[in-house]
């Protein structure tokens, strides 16, 4: 006779013991047990769960930097847009008289980009035909707003740096600001 | 515990309860999920803490520099411009509430909206004129009438003109307009513009603060891309994130803060960190992030951090250069590397190539006395002690049968003696001397303690080969050896023996009469043969007689770096620690310290001392499979393969000029370069100096010897460097009849002694420093023998003479220039 | 409480959960048959199924460990890119900067190496306890078949991190494939049947004559698709054997 046998045919040991609840305890050892246990799972769960949304989000990304240098000042011609950066960087470069500017290549209709048509002295989208003037303005076309300006500025050996990070919103005024316009 | 367990199955199976089991089970993965988290987000991740900290400790710097910035601006002179300049600025906007301000810019306004107006009619105008235009031409090409097109066209034409007439005139007027409205803003734009520029520090500074306050805590990595070979022969990049933590490495005012924010030497600005990274030169792994990882400090990487004392390893990785004064351990390794035949009996794939460095042995039976060759092999220091031959512990049987083996193989035997040497003859050892001094044989050769370390030591020469042999040898040393460094002296036959009886009252051992009737058998040249073979001695030295030439008896050393540890035998060494160091250490002062009975080791012993040692494991340890890209690597110059020409070429080859002086970059470094010759010497001077040179830096050991050249000689060597061995800058024939006036002269000491300060370098007569050579005395005159042009030239820019010249360019008018010339020429 | 009672009623709860809980054995049956997830699992149980020590839990703590496996390794797979440029890296990245990276990498390694370990022991107790007999002695065969699917899943994963280890592991590992009969160029009829290295069985599994590149992909496409989804298959039939022969194996009952 095994031992489950046994204890089978003996009487059993521990007996269902009616709880009282009146006695002020409002939770049995047992349920507590039971509780702290589940809750130990369910706290793991949660914290499964955020890590693994954690981990979709990677400290450290392996795309080009949107920072750039663009040569010195000199190389620029007066009133030159330069396409130099359009392949690489989507970024045209804009010599005035007194200064640069960078101009995002990106159309603020559906994100195409725009081709500098040298005769017509305007910026003109391939896709929907907007159209913007050399400060970026848009004046035909379905684009909603002008062309976003980019940060531009000189380092300490008097390169031009261009920060694509870094944009200024002609409708939100900020290309009055100091990095929107390089003063030569 | 067992009680519990057996009391447990007493109770039935479905009714056993797991609560406790369970509950402990859900504690253990609570922990377990805490230090996971723990882990992840504070362990691993120190670089957080630092980052936080770098940025405090650049705050406080900054927060310094801005108050210091602020007292600045505070102090009297700047506060009361700059309420000056505010005041100006106050007037200059009231001017303009002017009306006629207020009219301009009006009237401005009216003419950019006329503008657009314009130009908006001339596009649409030219636009209708290009489709009435097509219709036009379409028209004609079918042959039709085009009446109506014509005319409507030449109706756009004119609308188009007139258009364009009316915007170009517009646009003149705007253009006045700009100008006349920049005249009243251009006044307060230039004072905001100075007003800002006096608070352009604070300014700066507060922006930093905003900068370092914004700052967010980050990985910062750089990627050299294609830097490694992969397995399979591609390239594959390399990520650094070494400035995660390290954070001051760029950044000036931190050259004095702990690790991990210390400034990076000067080096760093050689080596830019976005172009070269960190672990090429320092080894690590750049791609961790907490330290003992980042460094490399782990099982199995191979390319651990370098610490002090093997910095320099990976120079030599993109350097070839020997002489590089950034690694000193490096470089010395490297020369002794190359300059004790390591290359001779291991191979490193890939190395520079480096010729022989023994002499043929060829004939050596007519060279040197049999019983010396015994001496030599037993104990090659103890003849002389610079020699660059190793000790191979020989036995006596063994030196003895490789020396048969040599004398055998000799192609050509000692002759019957010829010449005598008058040993007692006082007189004759005396002008020996003389003959001997005046020849300065010492600049090459060392005598008596005295000399150079180009030639070997000759006290003792006359104990080591036959009379006879040094006899040829001085009369002619190219018949004996054609590359050697030996200048042909013209001496004549009486001089020669006058310095061989002098050189031989000079010994201060004994010749071996065992010489008279040495004899050998054909059993130890056999043997000879072999051990000259298996002992490697071809490394160093041509092949004798008839050797099998093989391979190189060393190991290979390309990759030995990469050894593993547990490749490396210590033998029953066991008193050293087990590191690579100190394995290639205890190997290099005693080369056989490894040996056991049943591990014979065969490297010669070449009594290298600590310092050596230490040099040559860099140098080893250096040998790795790693290998930067093509353009990263500094190759070494190849030496210049200029010949000289014609009968100046045969002198030199004769003279042996090129084993000190360089001419058009090919030749020794010990005399001075002799590329601008012509241009930098007078050829008075210089033929005076040929035919008896005389001693121009009294300091040196080395100095030009006297060759005997006859006057054709001299002609023909002074000839040929007045014509080629000239440099273009240097005007020649310049001032030549010139005469100086005083006041002019005057002008030139001026310069020198007081603006210029040129004593404190140079002599005149005796008086200022010791710097730079000197200029004028008693036995030496600039005037003499310096060329005008060359003086001229060397005051306005010696860099573009020599650029390693340690003279610093002063930036002189060419009329400076000029006053100071005339100045020394006067002397 | 009256909320809950509330929601009960509505008809988006009584739409998803059909049971409650209330306890009477024909409910207890629903719960168990309407369940997706426990519906494998039979409705009762014999009694001494449940006893511990007789099975160990062995089959359920290598299914447990499988899911881990699964659950985490296609999390791995955002991260790990299979060609011979980027493994090593992504790994490296893996450990050093992705955030819980290292975490999950290590569970995953623990995990795999553990289920080998779980697989031999529930196949040891199957011995021990004579569970291989009839009727169960074709679930015994799909067991071996399952043993070795994780070996392969195993010896796939090992090349994956594409360092000195994985690629000298898998050379060795794959060497044994010459040595096939009829199908590897070194083994027995191998040659005469026209069997040469870049033709052969070894071939096959490498995608080239070494472990290069190909071999990396394959080995990836082995470990990540076709093993886990052969391996899935065959837990189905597994499982549902064990139920079929007679549910899970017990202490006879002849008492």
């Amino acid at each position: 006779m095994t031992l489950s046998e046994q204890a089978r045919n003996t009487t059993p040991l521990r007996k269902e013991v009616p709880i009282d609840k009146s006695r002020g305890l409002w939770i049995t050892r047992r349920d507590f047990l039971s509780l702290t246990g589940w809750l130990a799972v369910f706290a793991f769960l949660g914290t499964a769960l955020l890590g693994t949304i954690r981990f979709f989000f990677p400290r450290v990304l392996f795309e080009a930097s949107p920072v750039f240098k663009a040569g010195f000042p000199d190389e620029y011609a007066l009133g030159e847009v330069s396409s130099k950066y359009l392949k690489s960087k989507q970024v045209w470069i804009v010599r005035e008289e007194e200064g640069f500017y960078a101009l995002s290549a990106v159309c603020t209709h559906l994100g195409c980009t725009p081709r500098w048509l040298e005769t017509e002295n305007k910026f003109k989208c391939p896709c929907h035909g907007s159209g913007f003037h050399l400060s970026g303005i848009n004046f035909e076309g379905p684009a909603p707003r002008p062309l976003e300006r980019i940060k531009i500025m000189l380092n300490e050996n008097g390169e031009l740096v261009v920060d694509k990070s870094v944009k200024f919103l002609f409708e939100r005024d900020e290309w009055g600001k100091p990095g929107s316009f390089l003063k030569v | 515990m067992i009680r519990i367990f057996k009391q447990r199955r007493l109770i039935p199976v479905e009714e056993r309860r797991y609560g406790a089991i369970f509950f402990v089970c859900a504690a253990l993965l609570t922990v377990t999920t805490i230090w996971a988290v723990i882990d992840e987000v504070w362990v691993r991740r120190p670089w957080k803490a630092y980052q936080k900290d770098f940025n405090e400790l650049e705050l406080q710097k900054a927060v310094v520099e801005l108050r210091n910035a602020e007292q600045t601006f505070q102090s009297m002179e700047v506060q009361s411009r700059y309420s000056e300049l505010q005041h100006n600025l106050q007037s200059a906007e009231a001017a303009l509430e002017d009306d006629k301000y207020r009219r301009l810019t009006k009237e401005l306004e009216e003419i950019e909206s006329h503008i657009a107006e314009l130009s908006r009619k001339l596009q649409f105008t030219r636009s209708e004129s290009d489709e009435v235009y097509y219709r036009y031409k379409t028209a004609l090409h079918r042959s039709e009438k085009a009446e109506r097109e014509k005319e409507q066209l030449d109706h756009l034409e004119r609308e188009k003109e007139k258009l364009s007439g009316e915007l170009a005139n517009a646009q003149k007027r705007r253009l006045t307009l700009q100008k006349q409205i920049r005249g009243f803003v251009q006044q307060i734009e230039s004072l905001r513009d100075s007003l800002t520029t006096l608070r352009a520090d604070i300014l700066s500074w507060q922006r930093k603060i905003e900068a370092i306050k914004s700052r967010s805590i980050e990985i910062k990595q750089i990627i050299l891309l294609d830097f490694d070979d992969n397995n399979f022969g591609g390239r594959i990049s390399r990520v650094e994130r070494c400035m995660t933590c390290h954070l001051g490495a760029d950044k000036p005012g931190f050259e004095n803060e702990k690790e991990p924010f210390t400034r990076h030497s000067y080096l760093l600005d050689l080596h830019p960190v976005e172009k070269f990274g960190c672990t090429p030169c320092h080894g690590g792994q750049g791609v961790a992030l907490t330290a003992r990882s980042a460094h490399g400090k782990v099982e199995f990487y191979h390319n651990p951090l370098l610490g002090e004392g093997t910095r320099e390893r990976l120079c030599g990785k993109c350097h070839e250069d020997l002489e590089f004064p950034e690694s000193p351990t490096l470089s010395d390794g490297r020369s002794l590397f190359e300059s004790s035949g390591c290359l001779g009996c291991h191979n490193v794939e890939g190395y520079v190539k480096v010729p022989n460095i023994g002499p043929p042995l060829n004939r050596i039976a007519f060279k040197v006395k049999p019983a010396w060759i015994m001496r030599w092999i037993l104990n090659p220091k103890s003849y002389l002690p610079q020699t660059k031959m190793p000790n191979f512990h020989s036995t006596e049987d063994e030196a003895n049968d490789v020396r048969a083996y040599l004398l055998d193989a000799s192609e050509q035997k000692p002759k019957p003696q010829r010449i005598t040497v008058r040993s007692l003859d006082a007189r004759w050892i005396q002008e020996g001397e003389t003959i001997f001094r005046m020849a300065r044989c010492i600049s090459c050769h060392l005598v008596d303690g005295k000399g150079g370390t180009i030639a070997p030591d000759l006290v003792n020469i006359t104990t080591k080969v036959q009379l006879d042999w040094l006899f040829d040898w001085i009369k002619n040393p190219r018949a004996y050896q054609p590359n050697t460094k030996m200048p042909r002296y013209r001496f004549t036959d009486q001089e020669i023996l006058k310095i061989i009886t002098y050189l031989n009252s000079l010994k201060t051992s004994e010749i071996s009469s065992e010489d008279e009737n040495f004899a050998y058998s054909s059993g130890e040249v056999k043997r000879g043969e072999k051990l000259v073979i298996e002992y490697g001695c071809l490394g160093c030295h041509d092949p004798v007689g008839q050797e099998a030439v093989g391979g190189k008896v060393g190991a290979d050393l390309t990759f030995f770096g990469d050894k593993p540890i547990e490749n490396f035998d210590f033998g029953d060494v066991t008193n050293i620690s087990r590191t690579k160091e100190a394995w290639i250490l205890s190997k290099l002062q005693n080369p056989r310290a490894f040996a056991t009975e049943r591990i014979a080791q065969k490297m010669p012993d070449y009594g290298f001392g600590i310092k050596e040692s230490r040099a040559f494991s860099t140098v080893l340890l250096g040998f790795t499979e790693e290998h930067p890209p093509e353009p990263f690597i500094l190759r070494r110059q190849p030496e210049s393969s200029y010949i000289p020409p014609g009968e100046f070429g045969k002198l030199v080859t004769d003279l042996n000029c090129l084993t000190c002086h360089k001419i058009n970059g090919r030749g020794g470094t010990l005399a001075p370069d002799l590329s601008y010759q012509g241009s930098r010497t007078n050829a008075a001077w210089l033929k005076k100096f040929l035919s008896n040179p005389t001693t121009l830096r009294p300091t040196l050991v080395e100095r030009m010897p006297k060759f005997n050249l006859t006057d054709k000689e001299i002609d023909i060597i002074i000839n040929y460097m007045r014509t080629t061995l000239v440099n273009e800058k240097v005007p020649s024939e310049f001032l030549s009849g010139e005469k100086f006036s005083m006041p002019e002269i005057e002008q030139g000491r001026k310069l020198y002694h007081e603006k210029y300060r040129c004593q404190s370098c140079h002599q005149i007569n005796y008086e200022g420093g010791t710097m730079g050579p000197e200029l004028v005395s008693t036995d030496m005159n600039i005037r003499e023998r310096r060329t005008a042009g060359w003086i001229f030239q060397w005051i306005k820019n010696p860099k573009t003479l020599d650029p390693a010249t340690l003279e610093p360019v002063l930036g002189l008018s060419d009329e400076e220039a000029l006053l100071i010339t005339k100045y020394l020429l006067s002397y | 409480m009256v909320t809950m009672e509330k929601i009960k009623r509505t008809q988006l709860y009584r739409s998803i959960f059909r049971h409650g809980y209330k306890d009477t054995k024909p409910n207890r049956m629903h719960q168990i048959v309407s369940n997706v997830f426990l519906h494998l699992h039979p409705t009762s149980v014999w009694r001494h199924a449940t006893e511990i020590r007789y099975t160990w839990g062995m089959g359920g703590i290598t299914f447990l460990l499988f899911i881990v496996l699964t659950v985490t390794g296609v999390i791995l797979m955002f991260y790990y890119r299979p060609t011979a440029e980027y493994a090593y890296a992504d790994m490296k990245y893996l450990e050093h900067d992705v955030p819980f990276g290292m975490f999950l990498r290590n569970m995953h390694r623990w995990a795999a190496h553990l289920m080998v370990i779980t697989v031999w022991l529930h196949m040891l107790r199957v011995f021990l306890t004579g569970s291989y007999k009839p009727p169960r002695e074709f679930n015994w065969v799909v067991g071996v078949v399952l043993l070795v699917l994780t070996l392969l899943l195993s010896f796939t994963g090992y090349l994956l991190p594409w360092d000195q280890l994985a690629m000298w592991a898998i050379t060795v590992g794959t060497n044994m494939a010459r040595a096939t009969p009829f199908l590897g160029h070194e083994g027995p009829f191998g040659p005469e049947l026209g069997m040469k290295p870049d033709n052969d069985i070894r071939f096959l599994l490498l995608g080239g004559t070494q472990v290069g590149p190909p071999a990396l992909l394959r080995f990836y496409v082995f470990h990540c698709i076709a093993l886990p989804l052969l391996a899935a298959i065959f837990m189905i039939v597994h499982f549902w054997r064990v139920r079929k022969d007679g549910g899970i194996s017990r202490p006879s009952e002849k008492e």
